[in-house]
């Protein structure tokens, strides 16, 4: 009988005892993650970079380079790029910024949306309640002056400039050797499921994310051109915006040209540019889709367009502007990851 | 130049330790005939991992994606069902190599028969070892399909 009564007890301290102690684990380790968040996301932006990189490592190896010359040829490329981004397009880009804030501040831009609006109410009933002066200037004047404190907060900010690319250089040229010490931390039991699970994400992941990026890339380059084209204002800035906003499925393509029609119409105060906006859009999107996308993106993640919308809300309310056109592509790692342990614990597991 | 007397001689036990798995590695046929810095080489793909008297190292039916090579101890081969022991290796010899090229469950049950050294080889670092040196990944891959061949022919001539 005695036996039984302890029994009982250790079983209700063990089962006191074990969740509170894993809630007070999680709890310190949440507190761990925010006390170190600066360094954390120094850390992860190093290690997304470096992962992005590292199949140019692996070819420029495959070349005859050692991995430490391969990891100083990308070097080399990379500040080629900044340098050619912080002498041409970075200057037009902080002065088309700096210019749109002053324009949206200024009172030709009251006009402008009362004229818009009139139009509207126009058309629309009454008891909508549209007041799209105040609506439009808020977001306006807080997208503009949130973009260029971030721009400039990125600039200043030492440790982005200096410990991110020598954490990218190293993680690019012993990559392979940390991910195999991290490993060989792994018990016995464990380590091939982790192992497969790890490659299984590389290979989902990998192939999607350089492509949405090289796609992000390539669109940018296309509507900053053809805005140019056109003749539209801060055709950069737009072109630039576009890039980032392709990244988002469905909404992403439309959200640049609705963007270059509506800064065109603060402007120049008529709609002269929308059509020759809309098509040039239109066209980039079917380059997009039939040459560009079916090259560069191998794998695709397929993520609910419900799931997109949260997303987006949820990155945007955290992190902001970039928060929004980075949602998916957090959203797309979490789902593969999540998938894929599931998949190995399944298979692996007792 | 003299080498420093406390740095000097850890770096020579560490060499050794390396020297010493290159040459039980350059015996095997998947390594034969590579040279000693394309081995240090693979080196690093290779996954060290030790294990206990009777631990489980590989578990049959369970999926597997490589082998392991022995470099110190004795494991036994063995089924699950009636105790059945197919074969007992030893330093320099090597097991489960046909997951290299195909995930797959294992046939049979492999334990640790006394304090245990291997080295695991696995299908993501041979893909690897392809991406940055194709040539070398290529050689390593020729010498696998030659071994499964000897076996296949050798299972057949059993028959």
């Amino acid at each position: 009988m005695k036996k039984n009564d302890d029994l009982a007890i250790s079983l209700n301290w063990k089962t006191l005892f074990l969740p509170l102690f894993t809630l007070l684990l999680i709890l310190a380790g949440a507190y761990v993650i925010y006390e170190l968040r600066l360094i954390l996301t120094v850390l992860l932006i190093s290690v997304v970079i470096a992962y992005l990189l590292e199949p140019v490592a692996s070819m420029l190896e495959s070349r005859g380079l050692s991995r430490g010359l391969a990891t100083l040829a990308i070097f080399a490329g990379l500040g080629f790029i900044v340098l050619l981004f912080v002498a041409i397009v970075l200057p037009s880009l902080l002065e088309q910024i700096k210019h749109i804030q002053v324009v949206l501040s200024g009172s030709k831009i009251e006009t402008l949306i009362a004229s818009l609006e009139a139009q509207l109410q126009a058309f629309l009933p009454e008891d909508l309640g549209i007041n799209i002066r105040e609506d439009i200037g808020a977001l306006f004047s807080s997208l503009s002056s949130g973009a260029l404190r971030l721009a400039l907060s990125f600039l200043s900010t030492l440790s982005f400039l200096v410990v991110i690319p020598v954490a990218v250089f190293f993680f690019i040229k012993d990559g392979y050797d940390l991910k195999n010490s991290f490993i060989r931390l792994i018990p016995n039991r464990y380590f091939e499921m982790v192992l497969t699970i790890i490659h299984k994400i590389d290979v989902q992941l990998g192939g999607y994310l350089r492509g949405i990026l090289v796609d992000a890339g390539v669109i940018g380059i296309l509507a900053t051109f053809a805005l140019w084209i056109i003749g539209s204002p801060y055709f950069a800035l737009i072109g630039f915006f576009a890039g980032l906003a392709n990244m988002i499925p469905y909404v992403g393509p439309l959200a640049g040209a609705i963007l270059a029609i509506l800064v065109n119409f603060f402007v120049s105060g008529n709609f002269d540019l929308t059509l020759s906006i809309a098509i040039a859009f239109a066209i980039i999107q079917i380059i997009d889709n039939a040459l560009v996308q079916p090259y560069v993106i191998s794998k695709n993640v397929a993520v609910h367009p419900v799931t997109i919308i949260f997303a987006i809300i949820i990155g945007g309310k955290v992190f902001g502007l970039l928060g929004m056109f980075f949602a998916v592509p957090v959203v797309s790692i979490l789902k593969v990851t999540a998938f894929e342990l599931y998949a190995g614990i399944q298979k692996y597991g007792d | 130049m003299d080498t420093d007397p406390v740095w000097g001689n850890i770096f020579k036990n560490f060499d050794k330790k390396e020297e010493s798995e290159i040459d039980i590695l350059l015996k095997i046929p998947l390594f034969e005939g590579l040279k000693k810095k394309e081995m240090r080489f693979i080196l690093k793909y290779l996954h060290p991992r030790e294990y206990k008297v009777d631990e489980l190292i590989i578990e049959e039916n369970k999926p597997g994606v490589g082998m392991y090579i022995i470099l110190e101890g004795k494991v036994q081969i063995f089924f699950k069902k009636g105790n059945k022991t197919l074969a007992v290796l030893g330093r320099g010899e090597f097991f489960g190599e046909m997951a290299l090229l195909q995930e797959s469950p294992r046939s049979a049950s492999v334990k640790a028969l006394e304090q245990t050294r291997l080295l695991g080889l696995f299908q993501p670092d041979i893909l690897g070892l392809i991406d940055r040196k194709p040539h070398l990944g290529n050689t390593v891959l020729i010498h696998l399909a030659q071994m499964i061949a000897e076996r296949l022919r050798f299972s057949n001539d059993e028959r």
